[in-house]
């Protein structure tokens, strides 16, 4: 990322719209026909910016199970990442379709950031973790980030308005909850004879 | 509990040396609850205002603007007090919560009606949560007020605004607007079989489950996909990744 340093006089408003929040960084293929109108009536600006958001914290889940996936030693841990990742992956491709429908008005105006979600040091850490001490590291650091995700979709469900998008954040909070649970080494599951 | 901390001397440092602004810029956040007029717009409960509807965390400008719109032209209608804002009812205390879609190093959050700085929060320099809450008192403060509240960034020059319009206490002024939509009841997912049990059994929370198990739910048969703990929110139907319909 590169940051212009620019003189206190430059920073004007319009100076910051275009060079500091420009719109529309992210191309948007377009919406199939016929369900702009209806999406666009369901969801409120407020679920447009929960879905955006949602999609950059997925994006991270994915680099943080990426990094940890092939690292990790204990087992349940491991079946634990595994699906947290294919489920998480599954939820990126339909938010990014539900972004699509909603059109370019919604999603034109919107910030693309692929960067400081204010754990960038998670990842390092991560990364930095020798084989064989992954564990406890992937454990603190995708717990912190799920539960940032069940916080984010709990002050959701107040606000928006689609039905949809509200119960997507819902089962969001359920499972990243579920999820913090069981990598804190909460109730855990038990192999049960079939 | 009312805070009067003197603004850290540090920080005004900070902004004097290091006037520098992101590209694209660093932090997004505003204030959810009670609703600023930015989250009136992205709700709908205040229609026309344009594209704020859409970014209502995008309220951005230089540190010490004490308008509701950061300058910007095109948010202008959020600074336009004859737009009948609905203000919301509250008592002498108030919680107020930001929403943060981007986040980053946080100097401070300030608090303003009229010139008053009625409250400022230290941020550490440290990134906050997606929700961030903060109780304020305003207990010298009746009837409508205009509230200011700003998200100070702590390495860049910009600052974060959102103006919540209040009806404090039992005091004058114009009678306030309901609060906010009430949620919508959550479903609840169903659970129970209409049909004998597959062999596995009904989906159920907290089992470990292997590729190719059997399970029911909502009276339908599901395969597993890939081993994982059953959790709620990863019901059949609503996970494909790890469950197909048989």
């Amino acid at each position: 990322m590169t940051v212009r340093r620019l003189p206190a006089v430059a920073l004007t408003a319009a100076l910051l719209v275009t060079t500091g929040c420009a719109p529309g960084a992210a191309p948007v293929p377009p919406a199939p026909p016929g369900s702009t109108a209806s999406a666009e009536a369901a969801m409120n600006g407020l679920d447009v910016v929960f879905l955006t958001t949602m999609v950059a914290h997925t994006e991270r889940t994915l680099e943080i199970t990426g990094l940890g996936r092939d690292r990790v030693t204990d087992a349940r841990l491991r079946t634990l990442v595994a699906a947290i990742e294919v489920t998480e992956a599954d939820e990126l491709a339909t938010l990014r379709g539900w972004l699509r429908e909603a059109g370019p008005a919604a999603t034109g105006g919107g910030h693309r950031h692929d960067h400081n979600h204010g754990d960038g040091d998670s990842l390092a850490r991560l990364r930095a973790a020798p084989d064989g001490a992954v564990d406890p590291v992937l454990r603190q650091v995708l717990a912190e980030h799920q539960q940032a995700a069940a916080d984010l979709a709990r002050s959701h469900q107040t606000v928006g308005s689609s039905p949809r998008v509200r119960d997507f954040a819902r089962r969001v909070e359920q499972s990243r909850t579920a999820e913090v649970s069981l990598l804190s080494g909460g109730p855990d599951a038990r192999d049960e004879p079939a | 509990m009312r805070r009067r901390i003197t603004f850290p001397l540090m920080a005004t440092g900070a902004v004097l040396s290091t006037l520098a602004v992101a590209a694209p810029a660093q932090a997004h956040g505003y204030v959810s609850g009670p609703p600023s007029r930015q989250a009136l717009c992205a709700q709908g409960r205040v229609p026309d205002c344009g594209q704020i509807k859409y970014e209502p965390q995008s309220v951005e400008g230089p540190k010490g603007l004490r308008n509701c719109h950061a300058g910007i032209a095109h948010f202008a209608v959020l600074n336009d007090d004859s737009r009948g804002w609905p203000a919301t009812s509250v008592g002498s205390t108030v919680t107020f919560t930001w929403t943060n879609t981007v986040l980053h190093a946080t100097s401070n959050w300030e608090y303003f009606i009229g010139g008053t700085r009625v409250a400022v929060f230290d941020g550490g320099g440290r990134p906050p949560g997606y929700t961030v809450s903060h109780t304020v008192n305003l207990g010298g403060w009746s009837g409508r007020q205009k509230l200011l509240a700003v998200w100070n960034i702590g390495d860049t020059a910009n600052a974060f605004y959102s103006c919540v319009d209040l009806q404090i206490g039992g005091g004058g002024g114009p009678s306030p607007t309901p609060s906010p939509t009430p949620p919508a009841p959550t479903p609840t997912p169903s659970a129970s079989p209409t049909n004998p049990p597959a062999p596995g059994g009904t989906w159920t929370t907290g089992r470990a489950y292997q590729v190719g198990d059997q399970v029911t739910y909502g009276g339908l048969t599901y395969r597993c996909r890939q081993a994982h703990t059953a959790i709620p929110g990863w019901e059949p139907p609503n996970v494909p990744a790890l469950w197909s319909q048989v």
